[in-house]
């Protein structure tokens, strides 16, 4: 009688657990409600279809330019993107970012492995007892976060690519490598050479010197990582070999004077690295970095076209 | 035995499933979405309701001066915020964003793209990466038909939204407080005091609209911070003052501008100098002859002394002033002109005495400086001046709160008198 019970029982249990499970969702396209909900009315409204068209039915991507608190980081004091840079933003962040892997690797490429939410702040995000700025942040590979945005002049394609479009490639590289981890052997190059805490006081000489393309990338391994991705994808020629000429000199500290010889040859070093990284964007993501940046230069040439 | 422990084992498990088949009864009569969503779009309607814009009582933190800002809310979710302050060098500006209102804590009305005139309270970058720390997100509190009151939802500072009436232009509005602040803390105002149950107090700094309060003759370490804007009638504090067992927020200023009264308890009274005469006594700021404010019999005297100026020294742009020297330790009577884009300056040392309240009288010591000597030996009416003003006065003052211009009727003769503006 005992076991009769018991199997009634599991069996009503059983049944119960399949009711409650009938109704599976079945996933559309996009992660994001597409449907046609814009208010016609709306001072936004042309701005928010071009936004939907674009980014949300293309890449199953929202674009945020309306801060709001709650999907910030509420410890930083920001203030919003202005309407008119958010636009300004918006089309250069497709132009340089989203399409340019949409011509060098796929369609389909960001779609599937882009962020879900940029979310675009007017302010930087200031730590004001370390004297340093947050640029950029990529939570869990869904959410990329673009401070500074107020101060995008569109003119001044260095800046631009200093403080956004490094920031979104180095972001995005964060996505990647949290996708697909990169090489273990890369954890190993700079070993015991990095500060998390006062990465800020290494000059960018002394950076380089030890093998790192910018103060920053000698925070964490990760950060070493997506930094060679994203200064590689950026700088100019010049610009590149110029950081690999430091490198093989003696280190400077910030008054210009001579720093002690760390015996490490930094041009080695960071060549070293960026070998791995494009094997690795190679192999893990079929993704050919040479064209990547040679796609995004021929790009930065026609800016003025595309924000007319 | 254990069948009957089974059965009632099932009858119980029975029960349980059939609990969840009663439902509550509804206390609301529809679900909190649907009451937040029609809160939302209430709060909505009152603010795009005032088409002449809503006058924003604006305080970045609960330690920092009020400012106010002239809002429209237009139905296309576009904000116009205009303000005229020192953040954007005393000249009225303007500027148009996105705002809405969304759900956090009930409905919070958030301007959530860059305004450069709201959001100067909000941006890190000045100074120090902190800013001024002020708040751009606002939960709803309360509305009535012509105030909104809002709260700062980091900060929690209390944020009212007035509705401006239909007559006022913008530009207009800021001008009544400017020369609401003018009346107030222009013209380097003294300190005001208030008595409270027989004490009195100092609030100083009132410049800065962040009164430091101070109990009569107590040590400066122990005083307070009172941080309050300036209105169309008067002042309102951030939060209520309780200073002595009373409480006064709202201050009103009086018809003959004699003082601030509390809306709350009409005995708290925020006070000008209660002795003029020791007041200007006291004084070490400039005190320019006003010269449409001066008797006909004073006038003609002045008249003749700046006709010589300009006759012997080719003078132009001249004045007459009263000052402290600090660097001869006396009152001076100062004579300024320019001529050819040079100033000249000449200085006679007057001695002053406080006869009592409103009750002062100058002399002429006989003493000067070289410009003032040769102006006194050479100038026609110099001389006639000077013994008119060597001689007792009487003072008064239209605006007893802060007198910034004080009357000086002789006490021997009613028909000579002058006034003195303050620099």
């Amino acid at each position: 009688m005992k076991k009769k019970v018991i199997k009634i029982l599991f069996v009503s249990f059983i049944f119960l657990s399949f009711v409650s499970c009938q109704k599976a969702e079945e996933f559309g396209p996009s992660i994001f409600d597409t449907s046609d909900t814009l208010d016609v009315n709306s001072a936004s409204y042309t701005f928010d279809v071009w936004l939907k068209d674009n980014y949300l039915k293309s890449y199953n991507l929202d674009f945020r330019y309306k801060l709001q608190d709650v999907g910030s980081d509420m410890d930083y004091n920001l203030v919003p993107v202005s309407f008119a840079k958010a636009q300004q933003m918006a089309k250069l962040v497709k132009y340089l970012w989203f399409d340019v892997y949409g011509t060098i690797v796929n369609a389909e490429f960001l779609k599937e492995n882009g962020p879900r939410i940029i979310h675009l702040i007017g302010s930087p995000a200031y730590n004001p007892i370390s004297g340093t700025i947050l640029l950029g942040t990529a939570e869990g590979g869904i959410k990329v976060t673009l401070y500074r945005c107020n101060e995008l002049d569109p003119t001044n394609v260095d800046m631009l690519n200093e403080y956004y479009f490094k920031t979104m490639h180095h972001e995005f590289a964060h996505i990647l490598h949290q996708k697909r981890n990169y090489p273990v052997e890369f954890k190993e190059i700079s070993k015991g050479l990095y500060n998390p805490v006062g990465w800020q006081n290494r000059t960018a000489s002394e950076a380089a010197t030890l093998g790192f393309v910018s103060p920053y990338g000698g925070s964490q391994i990760q950060e070493d990582f997506v930094e060679i991705i994203a200064n590689y994808l950026v700088k100019s020629d010049t610009d590149w070999n110029s950081i690999l000429l430091m490198a093989s000199r003696r280190g400077v500290d910030g008054y210009g004077k001579e720093l002690p010889d760390d015996g490490v040859d930094g041009r080695v070093i960071i060549l070293q690295k960026l070998d791995m990284a494009t094997k690795w964007l190679k192999n893990s993501w079929n993704i050919d970095i040479v064209k990547l940046r040679a796609e995004i230069f021929k790009r930065e040439a026609n800016i003025g076209e595309i924000l007319k | 035995m254990k069948k009957t422990i089974y059965i009632i084992l099932l009858i119980v498990l029975g029960f349980q499933f059939n609990s969840c088949t009663y439902q509550e009864v509804d206390i609301f009569s529809a679900s909190s979405a649907d009451r937040l969503n029609q809160a939302k779009k209430d709060d909505m309607q009152s603010l795009q309701s005032a088409e002449n814009g809503w006058a924003m009582e604006y305080f970045a933190t609960d330690k920092s001066a009020g400012y106010t800002l002239l809002v429209k809310f237009d139905k296309s979710g576009q904000a116009i915020v205009a303000g005229k302050n020192e953040l954007t060098n005393n000249a009225y500006t303007s500027d148009s964003s996105l705002y809405d209102m969304i759900s956090d804590n009930g409905p919070v009305l958030t301007f959530n793209t860059y305004n450069k005139i709201l959001h100067t309270f909000s941006n890190p970058i000045n100074p120090n990466g902190y800013g001024l720390q002020g708040d751009y997100e606002f939960v709803v509190m309360k509305i009535n038909a012509d105030q909104i009151i809002l709260q700062g939802k980091k900060r929690g500072t209390t944020i009212l939204l007035n509705k401006i009436p239909q007559n006022i232009t913008w530009q207009n509005y800021f001008a009544e407080l400017e020369a609401m602040n003018a009346v107030l803390f222009g013209n380097n105002a003294p300190k005001l005091s208030m008595y409270i149950v027989d004490t009195k107090y100092w609030f100083s700094e009132g410049l800065s609209h962040n009164f430091t309060v101070l109990k009569d003759g107590a040590d400066v370490n122990i005083a307070i911070y009172a941080p309050f804007i300036v209105t169309r009638t008067g002042i309102r504090f951030h939060s209520a003052q309780e200073i002595n067992g009373k409480c006064f927020q709202t201050l009103t200023l009086v018809d003959d501008k004699s003082s601030l009264i509390s809306v709350e308890n009409a005995d708290l009274k925020l006070l000008g100098p209660d002795d003029l005469a020791d007041y200007f006594s006291k004084n070490i700021n400039v005190w320019d002859f006003d010269t449409t404010k001066i008797s006909p019999k004073l006038k003609i005297t002045y008249d003749i002394l700046v006709q010589s100026c300009i006759t012997k020294y080719n003078a132009d742009e001249v004045k007459l002033a009263i000052k402290y020297s600090s660097s001869r330790k006396s009152f001076e009577l100062t004579l300024i002109f320019m001529v050819k884009k040079s100033k000249y300056e000449g200085n006679l040392d007057l001695n002053l005495t406080v006869g009592g309240k409103d009750d002062l009288s100058f002399l002429y010591k006989s003493t000067s400086d070289n410009n003032g000597k040769n102006f006194y030996a050479n100038l026609f009416g110099y001389k006639e001046m000077v013994n008119l003003i060597s001689t007792g006065f009487n003072l008064s003052t239209t605006t007893a709160i802060n007198p910034k211009s004080i009357k000086f009727k002789q006490k021997t003769d009613a028909d000579t008198w002058f006034t003195l503006n303050c620099q």
